[in-house]
């Protein structure tokens, strides 16, 4: 279980991730929140170098998911050598720090990793 | 020589000698990195001079310190330096230059590119690594970064140790180091190049041929003012 | 709607600006684009094109400070932002107003200077048009979006890294014969892949896109002055029209879009922007793509309608897109190597074809074009502007 949510539309019940009042899918208002979790299906991803300077790595890897509820987020993966269609778990840590305040993300791990 | 100049000098010895390689550059351009003869130091000033006046990415401050460096070596008032250079046909496109410390540690001192856009920085710093690690079979090197962009380069792509103890000879700013374990694990991606040089290659890589000044601070700054004049 | 025309044209040198500030750039392009026009000083709408002034320049207000700079009192002004489709947004605001009659003349600057910052913070600074929460704060780079989207699209079509690089190829070539063009050097494939020195000639950015599938770090203006038939026809200049123009969006996110590899707002942008002038793609002559990656070029030539999905590497590998070539892609060189200010890119395009249609071009000039295309593409897709421009007469 994560601190990050998903929507679920109340008409036609379109999942999305950020969450959306007004459903991409139906155009109706209202949408109930819903967590993001359980396993995640790896659908691309990149190693990103040239970093910004909140970062003194040489790369990140980043990469898009989809849950089995539908909803698809990005986040940082802590896989060696990720490949596409893989299976992920997820866990929320530090992504970020913009100048003194740190931002959590979510994070994605092959199935039994210890979590970082 | 005067009984003075002996004292003023420092001890002259032979560093070993950086084996000439070549490298294809993006363009598919062959360039040399050899290493320059004291000698040939004149050849090198004006170009270095010309660089004072650009400001942009620091150009002034490496060029102003690696200009004294070089005329300091010319005339003897630096220990164990050396320079290694880059040429495409003869022509020059980058320097870097250092000095051996000890024999366990080599200080290096600046990179100056005067070729953009096709690594040619990159290419000499790996250089000049792979002539104290390799050649003068030094423990590490110390390192400084006066640009940004040397800074994101080195200190990033090499994932270089601070070293806050080591009062670098180029003013005391933080210092870092690359050991030889960072060497060789960094080495497959960042130290590329050929030996020995085709004879035909090094023939022209024989003399250095500098760049006229104008050319060269084109080149450097890219500068859109130009186009009209 | 009544018709546009496009009555002067200007540009800086893209590269970088030294100790010129950006109103000086902006200046720069106006000035050459008022003079072409021949209109003296009576333009009664300017629209300045920018994303970054106040991040990188804090300036704000850049439409006021063009007409004083200029000295275009009492002209109407206003300041354009829409990230990197900025200039496209611009130049069809202006279309729309003086189609709508409001005006009959409008000049149109797009400008950046990037080089203010170093290269990382200016990449940082384009990152902030990425979605805030879902991300931007994971450290997500316009250079990631597109690598995400290249290892799908390359492993959907074929792609290879070598049709990657001849894109970079043809438009450094391009670039050499367009003296308004940030880089000029041609590059080869065996340089940037096929030598073990490509590894540092030709780096990873965001795997699997390299250095030189990215495009330079900017700065530059350009600018079009923009009047009815009328005032166009008084001026004796070549009859360049906007025929059509098209503006889509898609989701902020790119994990939200259903398919990763498709470029929706492309393909309605550009079927807008064909409708509008009632042509087809087939039509047109010559076209400047947004290729701030490789990818892109090869992604919209497809989606734009000049090939089919999943075919434009091979038109690429063809030389079709080559001058001389069926439909020649970024004879300027692209953002490629033309270079890439970002509020500058969609008002250059127009500028590139509005040359090669008003027979302007020198020596890159594409054989009596008679259609061209732009698009300008917003984000990582989430906002594009095409133009299709003919040449009357
Ligand atoms: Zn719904």
């Amino acid at each position: 279980m994560t601190a990050f949510t998903a929507s679920v539309c109340r008409s036609c019940g379109a999942v999305a991730y950020p969450p959306r009042r007004r459903c991409r899918a139906c155009g109706k208002t209202g949408s109930d929140p819903v967590p993001l979790e359980g396993k995640a299906t790896l659908v691309t991803f990149t190693r990103v170098y040239n970093l910004s300077l909140a970062f003194e790595e040489r790369y990140i890897t980043v990469g898009i998911v989809e849950f089995q509820s539908g909803a698809r987020a990005l986040g940082r993966l802590a896989v060696d050598e990720p490949e596409i269609g893989m299976e992920l778990s997820c866990y929320v840590a530090p992504v970020r720090t913009v100048g003194y305040e740190t931002y959590e993300g979510l994070w994605f791990e092959r199935p039994g990793s210890p979590a970082a | 020589m005067s009984q003075l100049e002996e004292i003023l000098r420092p001890p002259e010895k032979d560093l070993p000698p950086y084996p000439a390689k070549y490298i294809v550059l993006a363009s598919g351009e062959r360039m040399v990195i050899r290493q320059a003869r004291r000698e040939e130091v004149p050849i090198l000033l004006p170009d270095v001079a010309a660089l004072t006046t650009v400001d942009r990415d620091y150009y002034d401050i490496v060029a102003a310190r690696t200009y004294a460096e070089l005329l300091g070596w010319l005339r003897h008032r630096v220990r164990d330096e050396y320079c290694l250079v880059g040429l495409v046909d003869g022509v020059l496109v980058g320097l870097v230059n250092g000095r051996s410390l000890s024999p366990r540690i080599g200080v290096s001192y600046h990179t100056i590119a005067m070729r953009r856009g096709l690594r040619v920085g990159a290419h000499l710093f790996a250089a000049k690594m792979e002539y104290h690690i390799e050649y003068l079979n030094q423990q590490e090197v110390y390192i400084v970064a006066e640009s940004p962009i040397g800074f994101r380069r080195w200190m990033i792509e090499y994932g270089l140790e601070k070293r806050p103890q080591v009062h670098h000879e180029l003013g005391g700013v933080m210092s870092w180091a690359l050991t030889r374990d960072l060497y060789f694990e960094a080495k497959d991606r960042l130290v590329v190049g050929e030996r020995p040089v085709p004879d035909d290659l090094m023939e022209k890589a024989k003399v250095i041929t500098p760049v006229e000044e104008d050319v060269l601070i084109k080149q450097v700054t890219a500068r859109i003012r130009q186009a009209e004049g | 709607m009544r018709d546009t025309y496009i009555i002067g044209v200007g540009m800086t040198k893209f590269g970088r600006a030294g100790d010129w500030t950006l109103i000086d750039v902006l200046e720069y392009a106006a000035a050459r684009a008022l003079e072409d026009a021949g209109l003296g000083e009576n333009v009664e709408s300017v629209f300045v094109a920018n994303m970054g002034a106040g991040i990188l320049n804090r300036l704000s207000g850049l439409g006021s400070a063009m007409v004083d700079r200029l000295c275009l009192f009492p002209a109407a002004a206003e300041t354009v932002e829409n990230g990197p489709a900025s200039g496209g947004s611009a130049v069809k605001i202006g279309a729309m107003a003086v189609g709508s009659g409001a005006v009959d003349t409008a000049l149109v600057v797009g400008g950046e200077v990037m080089r203010a910052v170093t290269g990382w913070e200016a990449t940082d600074f384009v990152a902030t048009l990425t979605h805030p929460e879902a991300e931007y704060i994971y450290g997500v780079t316009l250079p990631a979006l597109a690598g995400m989207f290249a290892r799908l699209y390359m492993d959907k079509y074929g792609v290879t890294p070598e049709h990657l690089a001849m894109v970079a190829i043809k438009n450094h070539e391009n670039a050499m014969k367009n003296p308004d063009a940030h880089i000029q050097q041609t590059v080869t494939m065996e340089g940037l892949l096929h030598r073990p020195e490509a590894v540092v000639n030709n780096p990873y950015v965001a795997e699997p896109l390299r250095m030189f599938d990215c495009c330079p770090v900017s700065d530059g203006a350009a600018a079009v002055v923009l009047c009815s038939r009328e005032v166009a026809e008084r001026s004796g200049k070549p009859l360049v029209r906007i025929a059509g123009f098209g503006q889509a969006t898609d989701t902020h996110a790119v994990h939200e879009r259903e398919d990763p590899t498709e470029l929706a707002a492309v393909r309605t942008a550009a079927e807008r922007a064909f409708a509008m002038a009632g042509r087809k793609p087939a039509d047109v002559d010559v076209a400047e793509l947004h290729d701030a990656f490789t990818i892109l070029e090869i992604a919209q030539s497809e989606e734009a309608g000049f090939f089919e999905r999943g075919t434009g590497h091979i038109a690429l590998e063809k030389g079709e897109t080559r001058p001389g070539g069926r439909l020649p892609i970024n004879v300027s060189g692209g953002l490629k190597a033309r270079g890439h200010p970002v509020g500058a890119t969609g008002v250059a395009q127009v500028v590139e074809i509005a040359r090669h249609l008003r027979g302007e071009a020198g020596e890159r000039q594409i054989e009596k074009p008679r259609v061209g295309f732009t698009c300008n593409f917003g984000g990582f897709g989430n906002n594009v502007v095409c133009f299709v421009l003919e040449r009357e007469g």
